[in-house]
């Protein structure tokens, strides 16, 4: 076997609910490592071809047309790399393609234990769908409010690729609530009929138990052999504790063996894979784990995919991850449809009914796949993706405060953006920085290749290589952006900044209420800034009115798109009245260049039916 | 080498052989027999459907110990019960009786906790051919598989489980919309092809005249949620669970089938599916409305119209090629077929300034669009395909 320094050249695999994506990394003539060729073609986890594996070969060939290597032979990978540079010396795999696990919780309360599950199920590819309670089941309303008891049966043989998560109560409290919950579920328990052998034991539910360890022996009791019980600590031991990590381990373990090994073609990866194959988020974790360290800075990570959106803030030894499953721009549009449908529309700049918004929505539901190919469809699927963001950081919220310094956008939903402006308009729309952080300053980076959740697997075989391909690959600055806060009328002054270039080249700028722009680096991407705000209004941690500068440390990075000022105050304020709000929003794209006047201008200019607009209300 | 993704089916073959499956939910009896001929009405297998059993906390009900329960029984376990049997009479004290609220069996499994079990009576469940065809295999106890020549469409979406009728043209375009007014006693039974749209009061409509299903090329959200009884939108956690659409599809059961061959929306039926399903206006087909949008279980809503017996020639692997038959998948362009001309390798620029793989479409009124690949459908199909 070979060992860590004879790996040089690695392909990863990265296979999405759309998309599949392999990349060539190897040693090139710097003797680091870095991102040679990358290649995307359709997942083919479905009928007809059903084998996620078609895709990777599919890809990896046409890796073999771009860069001119040979890396498969008679269908098979070329292992090891040989003397000419033919063939590679491991392959990993990425894994998203099988899809978010359903859970049904079923939680003592609503609001502490119900609470501390949803968060536990929000660590993995899983969909909280539904959440019962005690109180709903002694009110014998279970699951469908009261559309009767066979509720509880159907919604339980939806759950054969999904589990039950019971939880409640703190550790030697009360074992009644527990009791009550477990009987409920064995009463729910569908009936044994004429079913096969073979089929009874496909149809086995999964329970797992995170609550009171004292009911322990009751849930078993109660029961019995009829479903696959699973144990986990506690997630609730105390009414001011939370522990979700040995639920969250249990809940990994379940998905695996529910939804990642049963995914068509899954052994087929594993076997061609060095190491076990990965789940994109813990890649995207590792990432931002890895650059708050090296940067010294806290980290958001986001991924915007087709099937989940994932967010990861790292800070020192501190790291929190919100993974919604089933939550994202193609496979995943249901649920953003379902929850968040009313406000999507409020961040389109054209007139369009409700109506036609739920429309296109779920057309989009129905073919994943489809490309927006219109202004109007870009900007809906743009509006779209920004709630998916916001939704994400208000779930991140809840663990930790956004002191965050650095943001990475990864994912279809933002890396697709025709123009970086409008990648780093979804990001700040979406997440609404604030900038109170120790330097006051937010950094805008992109994850244009998409390798960020590779980078986990990568990490296995070669850990060398995914710091080397993440730092000098993976990553596109934007630009760091500074937000005044405080509250100004629309076009008054809301900051002065002055701009100190390398060759001794000054530049003043003043930035007025209700402005978002993007200053280009005139004379080189290193400067030293003076920041003054205007009286009220302060920058980062600095207070009000108090004038922050970088002339005794060290220069200021700009990126591609130069230094950003947000000054549209927080949290945004979208009008109501829909004439207003669509003015705003066109006066926002086209001041930070992510669309021009002319595109502007080509939009519907009047609705095509009487429907009514969305509202802007949050 | 051309990669054939799920999306590039045909979803109109003129002439093709189908082979349904058709099942039991539970192990029952199959009444057919490889190689017999079979009517839609004819039903194929036959199995109970088991109730659930209903919990009843006697000894609560009673006021007695749940251990005296056993002993205060008068049927024994497995008796069956008709609605006011005396099953429980206390002899302690004054005597007091617990008469059973519902028919069925009595069992007696928790009675030690107290509580009595009865379970209702099966409900007989049987499963129809819904074409006419010819049983090619028979699995035991659980299936039978049918096949016939037949023409099919497919839809995007539906609801509702296989049925069968009288397809009958309700409109005369395929961008007309089916009006409640328009529709009468006449269409009782039958499978409408309703062109462009239906309203919600059109749907409600047909489920009084009990009209067995409806085609149609598309329909509003607001409309299909009134129809499915959604208070707001929250209802379309579409795939969450499972990939059934509707999202509650698989666990509610259907007044009618609905087959959309379009999407969301006003948009006229495709012309082409329009024409194939008009010739065959008065023919006796199966319409299945049953959507799962992703999975192993991937299923497209379908309109079988078995024809005579001919020969079917199997055709070559469906790819998108210059010539193919195509129909455009954008919102703003569904119902719109066209026939692609030109494939470039490289990517090129869209209207949204997006870059694209795209191909050169030529629609039907002449006029040439480039539509990103993964936004194409293809349209026609002859060959044999897969058994579902």
């Amino acid at each position: 076997m070979e060992t860590e320094l004879d790996i040089r050249a690695v392909l990863i695999a990265d296979c999405g609910m759309e998309h599949t994506r392999v990349t060539l990394v190897d040693v090139v003539e710097t003797d680091t490592y870095r991102m040679v060729a990358q290649e995307e073609v359709p997942t083919t986890v479905e009928p007809p071809l059903s084998d996620v594996t078609i895709a990777v070969r599919e890809a990896i060939a046409a890796l073999e047309r771009t860069t001119g290597r040979s890396l498969l032979q008679d269908g098979q990978l070329r292992i090891p790399q040989s003397r000419d540079g033919q063939g590679v010396d491991a392959f990993v795999a990425t894994c998203s393609a099988a899809g978010s696990m359903p859970v049904l919780i079923l939680a003592v309360t609503e609001d502490i234990s119900a609470q501390s599950a949803r968060r536990a199920v929000e660590m993995l590819y899983a969909v909280p769908f539904r959440t019962v309670s005690t109180e709903q089941v002694l009110r014998e309303d279970p699951l469908t409010g009261g559309a009767g008891t066979d509720a509880w049966w159907r919604n339980l043989e939806r759950l054969t690729g999904g589990c039950l998560l019971l939880v409640g109560g703190a550790d030697g409290g009360n074992v009644n609530p527990a009791r009550v919950l477990a009987r409920a579920l064995a009463e729910a328990l569908p009936p044994q009929p004429a079913r096969l052998e073979q089929e009874a034991a496909e149809m086995g539910l999964r329970v797992l138990y995170a609550g009171n360890r004292r009911a322990r022996e009751i849930v078993k009791e109660e029961l019995g052999n009829r479903v696959a019980l699973h144990f986990a600590e506690n997630v609730r031991p105390r009414l001011r504790e939370e522990h979700l990590l040995s639920a969250h381990e249990a809940l990994s373990h379940l998905y695996q063996d529910l939804r990642l090994h049963r995914m068509a073609g899954y052994e087929g990866l594993r076997a061609w894979s060095h190491v076990p194959v990965q789940l994109p988020y813990m890649g995207l974790q590792l990432a931002a784990r890895f650059l708050a360290a090296h940067h010294q800075r806290q980290v958001l990570a986001l991924d915007v995919g087709s099937g989940a959106t994932v967010a990861v803030q790292a800070h020192g030894e501190r790291c929190a991850r919100v993974v919604l499953g089933h939550f994202g721009l193609g496979y995943g549009i249901g649920r953003l449809f379902a929850e968040r449908a009313n406000r999507i529309g409020r961040w389109l700049p054209f007139p369009i009914s409700e109506g036609d918004v739920n429309d296109w929505l779920l057309n989009l539901a129905l073919r994943p796949r489809a490309k927006p190919d219109t202004l109007p469809g870009l900007l809906l699927q743009q509006a779209a993706a920004r709630e998916a963001v916001a939704a994400v950081r208000e779930r991140l919220a809840e663990q930790m405060p956004d002191s965050y310094e650095i943001v990475v956008g990864s994912g279809g939903g933002i890396v697709r953006a025709p123009r970086l402006a409008q990648a780093a308009l979804i990001l700040l729309d979406g997440l609404q920085p604030s900038g109170v952080n120790p330097t006051g300053i937010v950094d805008l980076y992109l994850d244009r290749s998409c390798l960020l959740p590779s980078l986990g697997a990568l990490a296995m075989v070669q850990p060398d290589a995914a710091a080397c391909v993440l730092l000098q690959d993976g990553l596109y600055h934007l630009g760091p952006c500074i937000v005044p806060l405080g509250r100004g009328k629309e076009g008054a002054l809301a900051l002065r900044l002055e701009m100190e270039f390398v060759n001794g080249m000054r530049r003043e700028v003043e930035v007025r209420w209700g402005e978002v722009i993007a200053i280009p680096p005139y004379w080189g991407n290193e400067v030293h800034l003076t920041v003054q705000p205007a009286r009220g209004v302060s920058a980062g941690t600095g207070r009000r009115g108090e004038r922050l500068t970088t002339r005794d440390g060290d220069r200021i990075r700009c990126g591609v798109l130069g230094l950003i000022v947000d000054a549209r105050g927080r949290p945004l304020s979208l009008s109501q009245d829909a004439a207003a709000r669509r003015k705003t929003l066109r006066q926002w794209l086209e001041q930070f260049e992510a669309y021009t006047r002319e595109e502007m201008d080509s939009l519907p200019r009047a609705l095509s039916s009487q429907e009514a607009e969305p509202s802007g209300e949050e | 080498m051309a990669i054939i993704p799920p999306t590039y089916q045909a979803t109109l073959r003129p002439l093709t052989l189908i082979t349904r499956r058709r099942e039991l939910p539970f192990a029952g009896e199959i009444l057919v027999r490889a190689g017999q001929r079979v009517e839609p009405e004819d039903v194929i297998g036959r199995t109970l459907i088991p109730a659930r059993g209903q919990r009843f906390r006697v000894a609560r009900a009673l006021g007695i110990d749940p251990a005296e329960l056993g002993r205060s029984l008068v049927l024994a376990d497995g008796s069956e019960l008709q609605v006011g049997d005396v099953v429980v009479e206390t002899r302690r004290g004054r005597p007091r009786v617990w008469r059973a609220p519902i028919a069925g069996t009595l069992s007696t499994v928790e009675v030690d906790r107290g509580y009595l079990v009865i379970f209702p009576p099966p409900e007989l469940l049987e499963v129809r051919a819904h074409f006419k065809g010819f049983v090619v295999s028979v699995e035991p106890y659980r299936a039978a598989v049918i096949q016939t020549p037949a023409a099919l469409v497919q839809g995007v979406f539906g609801l509702g489980g296989v049925r069968h009728g009288v397809m009958r043209v309700a409109v005369t375009d395929p961008a007309d919309e089916l009006t409640p007014e328009t529709m009468d006693e006449r269409l009782a039974f039958c499978i409408l092809i309703a062109g462009a749209g239906v309203s919600a009061e059109v749907l409600a409509r047909a489920v009084e005249l009990q009209v067995r299903g409806i085609i149609v090329g598309s329909i509003a959200e607001e409309a299909l949620r009134s129809f499915l009884g959604y208070g707001d939108v929250s209802g379309w956690q579409v795939g969450a669970v499972d990939w059934a659409f509707p999202p509650d599809g698989a666990q509610r059961s259907f007044p009618l089938t609905l087959i959309v061959t379009e999407g969301f929306g006003h948009h006229p039926m495709c012309r082409r599916t329009f024409e194939l399903l008009a010739s065959h206006d008065g023919a006796e087909v199966a319409v299945d409305g049953r959507t799962c949008l992703h999975g192993p279980g991937l299923q497209r809503p379908e309109v079988v119209i078995p024809l005579p017996r001919a020969n079917v020639v199997s055709e070559p692997e469906e790819s998108l090629l210059p010539g193919t038959e195509v129909r455009l998948l954008s919102h703003t362009m569904l119902g719109r077929v066209g026939k692609i001309v030109d494939l470039p390798r490289a990517a090129r620029p869209l209207l949204c300034g997006a870059r694209a793989r795209v191909a050169e479409v030529e629609l039907e009124d002449g006029s040439l669009v480039e539509v990103p690949v993964e936004n194409l459908e293809i349209l026609e199909a002859g060959g044999p395909e897969e058994t579902n």
